[in-house]
């Protein structure tokens, strides 16, 4: 019994973590714009965060290393250097970016203009670090997020054509008032909102946060091949509201108020407190898993004690690290940038990052002297040299795409 | 000695050229005008839009003031993009001018009805029919400069 | 570039026998594949560093390592400030070196394992003054997480 309620645990948490504000956004501009001839790209990214988080816990459980670690031992110091400032600077974009919707949801629950909230955001954010203990922290953020359910609710309220939304999913076509390349660039933010690296990080990082060991293994890997896609669904379901209140009506969705409103419309004054309540939790999760990410990436690559099993003075490095990089990110808050514009950029980069982490992760799931018997499976490494392709396609196209469109505008 | 200064000169004088050429206007005539202003309008079609559902949520007691006000400040925000977009453009001898002028009295009305949305929602004054008589109106003004535009354009 | 150099104007005698590699008894450990850039843990698996750089000297602690002419011995891992010379190049004074000496160092394995307390090493002096002056002096800093 305590068994079956520790699975379910971890899958729901997998459920409610997976969705943050980058999907919220991504999935609700791309729903309004695009209907549902985009859904393919969440199925892909679903079953890539699966195949990469899948390799990375299982590295971390067998080995006992961390992500950065065994980049820097493998790449050397340069490239591995090279790769930490990038995977660093846009995990902080990230942070930015969850701070930042964490602040626009608050707003909506009360009026008060974001940049009031910004600080208080940023300083809950810290103090959950500072004081909460690992597991606490990941599974209430968890369950909480999990209310988002609420929007695939309010798709069915919403009673929509669903074969015309079948149609769309099935048989995507670009809509004719679209060009093929903001289709392509909005395709790329998509894959990048459902395999940020962020999560890869923190993934086996908490791995090692929890003491993992081969034993866990078969708990991780049903964590992750139930949670995620369960997840995806509801990035799904977020398109789809938007595509069956907005397309008709030509709104292009931009700020975090409108993606809330089909939801309104379904559900009334309580799915409408609900939802926001979704939004904070889920907001407010990411914004802890990329603050500890920001801290493990540069503790594991310099080698400074890190974790939340210690105490913060037995790892002061790690802390000071994470208290300067929210600093940062509620400093770039407060200039009064677009939350929303940070997110769309945040996913656009984590794509183009995706190759700096991926790589060097499949390297090591294939190497015997770190991970013993445990080494990738044929499968595995089938799907995982076709996704090697996919993602080196779309961070080489990214940068292109996006000045030639504009940023998809 | 000369032909590497030539050639540094010409490096220099060149982009700046290429730039000095773009500097007023970067459209060429009334078809590019009515492209380069259709963008904005639609973001004024999706804020009179959005505006509409904001207002029509609140009136059935399916949102709180908290979300349509902030629903509504958004698309101020929009329409503010949208106007300095309008604005911003150096039309082409013809049309262009006047379309410029349309398309920023039709801005303006917007504005002016989601300014009047929100004071509604906030509990200001005005009456939720004169609310959504007035963004009725300023979508409808958009949408005839829009189609307008869509046949000089193409 | 520089034009192909003839095989009579090689810089060394081409048919020269190469000298065979010891097979030494034990363990041979490779020092750029088994010591650089792996994580140190103290006797309590607390992190201490990384392996940033090694201090390599001859047995008698003069002359040139790279000559080969006597062994080299690694006499200590580096870290800190150096990395920083490991990845522009050049080469930092002498003093200002953080040692972790090749005394302590108790296994090496996928981590380098040392036989003492990190905290009685010099490298950790940054680690121990973010502790003292920052981290330790914000209420809860030195309270087990709830």
């Amino acid at each position: 019994m305590k068994r079956l309620l520790g699975v379910a645990l971890g899958v729901l948490t997998a459920i409610g973590g997976f969705l943050d504000i980058g999907d919220l956004v991504t999935n609700a501009v791309v729903g309004s714009r695009f209907g549902l001839n985009l859904a393919w790209v969440v199925v892909v990214g679903v079953v890539g965060i699966c195949l990469f988080a899948q390799m990375s816990g299982r590295v971390a459980a067998v080995s006992g290393r961390a992500t950065f670690e065994i980049i820097r031992e493998r790449l050397g110091p340069r490239t591995a250097g090279a790769n930490l400032v990038a995977s660093f600077l846009i995990n902080l974009l990230t942070l930015t970016a969850e701070v930042g919707g964490i602040a626009l949801a608050l707003q909506l629950a009360s009026s008060v203009e974001p940049r009031l909230w910004i600080p208080v955001a940023g300083l809950a954010v810290w103090l959950v670090i500072w004081r909460a203990k690992f597991s606490i922290l990941e599974n209430v953020t968890g369950l909480l997020g999990l209310t988002l359910v609420v929007f695939a609710v309010a798709l069915f309220l919403l009673g929509p054509d669903w074969s015309e939304l079948a149609d769309q999913a099935l048989s995507p076509t670009v809509p004719g008032d679209e060009g093929h390349a903001v289709y392509w660039y909005y395709a790329i933010a998509l894959f990048g909102a459902a395999m940020t690296p962020y999560e890869v990080f923190f993934f086996s990082s908490g791995a090692r946060e929890e003491k993992w060991t081969v034993k866990d293994l078969s708990q991780s890997r049903l964590n992750v091949l139930v949670g995620f896609p369960l997840g995806g669904i509801l990035s799904v379901a977020i398109a789809a509201c938007a595509a069956v209140v907005f397309l008709p009506a030509s709104v292009e969705v931009s700020s975090l108020s409108q993606i809330v409103l089909p939801v309104a419309l379904a559900g009334g004054k309580l799915a409408l407190a609900v939802v926001i309540v979704g939004i904070v939790a889920a907001t407010f999760g990411a914004a802890l898993e990329t603050g500890l990410s920001s801290g493990y990436t540069l503790a594991q690559y310099l080698g400074w004690s890190w974790g939340k099993f210690r105490r913060p003075a037995q790892a002061a490095r790690f802390h000071l690290t994470m208290i300067i990089a929210l600093l940062v990110a509620v400093a770039v808050l407060m200039t009064s940038v677009d939350p929303i514009k940070v997110t769309e950029f945040s996913v656009v980069f984590s794509a183009v990052a995706l190759p700096l982490t991926y790589l060097p992760i499949l390297l090591v799931a294939n190497d015997p002297e770190y991970m013993g018997k445990h080494v990738n499976g044929r499968v595995t490494n089938a799907l995982a040299l076709v996704y090697l392709v996919v993602i080196l396609a779309a961070s080489l196209a990214a940068i292109p795409l996006m000045i030639a469109t504009g940023a998809g505008s | 000695m000369q032909v590497v200064r030539r050639r540094a000169a010409l490096l220099v004088v060149l982009p700046l050229l290429v730039t000095a050429g773009c500097a007023v206007g970067s459209t060429q005539g009334p078809a590019d005008d009515a492209r380069a202003l259709a963008d904005p309008l639609a973001q004024v079609t999706s804020a009179v839009e959005t505006a509409l559902l904001a207002t029509s949520l609140l009136d059935e007691g399916r949102t709180s003031t908290t979300v349509t006000d902030t629903a509504l400040l958004d698309q101020v925000h929009v329409l503010q993009d949208a106007s300095d977009a309008v604005a911003t453009l150096v039309p082409a001898p013809g049309p262009g001018s006047a379309w410029q002028s349309d398309a920023l009295a039709a801005v303006g009305e917007a504005q002016t009805a989601v300014a009047d949305a929100r004071a509604w929602a906030t509990g200001a004054g005005g009456s939720v029919d004169e609310v959504t008589a007035a963004l009725e109106d300023a979508g409808a003004r958009v949408d005839d400069l829009t189609a307008t535009l869509q046949e000089a354009g193409s | 570039m520089s034009p192909r150099v003839r095989r009579t104007a090689l810089p060394y005698d081409v048919d020269e026998d190469l000298p065979r590699e010891p097979t030494p008894a034990g363990r041979v450990l490779d020092a750029r594949l088994h010591l650089l850039d792996r994580q140190t843990l103290d006797v309590d698996d607390v992190p201490v560093a990384c392996v940033d750089d090694l201090e390599v000297r001859t047995a008698s602690g003069s002359g040139d390592v790279t000559s080969g002419a006597s062994p080299a011995y690694v006499t200590a891992l580096l870290s800190g400030p150096v990395l920083g010379t490991r990845l522009f190049g050049g080469r930092p004074p002498a003093s200002r070196l953080h040692r972790i000496l090749w005394r302590n160092v108790a296994d090496v394995g996928t981590t380098v394992r040392l036989g003492v307390r990190g905290e009685d090493l010099d490298v950790l002096w940054v680690e121990r003054w973010v502790r003292d002056h920052v981290v330790g002096r914000i209420p809860g800093g030195r309270h087990d997480p709830q």
